[in-house]
């Protein structure tokens, strides 16, 4: 079915993004891996799949509109030197994609396409949960102090 | 935060060239090494150089940072040959 060329172009854009996210939050899982904080590391690569099921669909519905899936196109990874600024990094990804995808379900509302708007409405709660587990994260930090926020990183188990 | 994947170099580091003086993309990429491979971080670096008032060299390319830190190397060299 031919899609709507604008709708396209904003699944396409949120595809972009996800990929980088995809790449940011796998880089940013092995790191701290090798920094001795499994936990962590859990957390972010189970993340990088979420956008990478996220990645899926947009695919298969720029498909289904008969576009074409970029996949060559990425923007710059924001990779954190530290656990902190890589919560905090993680944190802005997930509220650009929440702005970026709240723009998106204005425009299929437009264009009355309601499958789209119920696709990117799914994303766009996900991201929110996202987002508030990183402010939980920091307000945690901010309470604690981040040496004794870590600490429970340095097990497996503790996610 | 790691702005330049490919030589390993941080938004401080780039912070720290402008501090020191480097006034443009060239002079970042002479000083930190940075934007001449697959130049991902140079929105970036535009973007370091942006805040700080100073030009942000948008025709500015991989390839074109190459030659022009070359060129800029090439007379010092001649002088020691």
């Amino acid at each position: 079915m031919q899609g709507d060329a604008e709708i396209g172009e904003f699944l396409n854009e949120h595809l972009t993004a996800e990929l980088t996210a995809i790449n940011q939050y796998f880089l940013n899982a092995k790191m701290l891996q090798n920094w001795g904080l499994p936990g962590l590391a859990k957390q972010f690569r189970d993340l990088s799949f979420d956008e990478m099921r996220d990645a899926e669909e947009l695919m298969d519905r720029i498909l289904y509109y008969e576009g074409h899936p970029n996949l060559q196109r990425l923007d710059p990874i924001s990779i954190g030197e530290t656990p902190l600024e890589m919560i905090q990094l993680g944190l802005e990804l997930e509220l650009e994609a929440i702005a970026r995808l709240k723009r998106g379900v204005e425009l299929t509302v437009a264009r009355s396409d309601h499958g789209t708007r119920e696709l990117l409405a799914g994303m766009l709660v996900e991201e929110e949960e996202h987002a508030d587990r990183f402010e939980s994260q920091l307000e945690a930090i901010g309470h604690i102090g981040i040496e004794n926020y870590l600490a429970r990183y340095g097990f497996p188990e503790s996610t | 935060m790691i702005v330049c994947h490919c030589r390993v170099v941080s938004d401080r580091d780039i912070r720290s060239a402008i501090a020191c003086g480097a006034a443009g993309v060239c002079a970042v990429a002479e000083t930190c090494g940075v934007g001449v491979r697959c130049g991902g971080c140079l929105p970036a670096v535009r973007e370091l150089l942006s805040e700080h008032g100073l030009p942000t060299d948008e025709h500015l390319t991989p390839r074109l940072l190459r030659s022009e830190l070359l060129a800029a190397r090439a007379p010092a060299e001649q002088a020691t040959a």
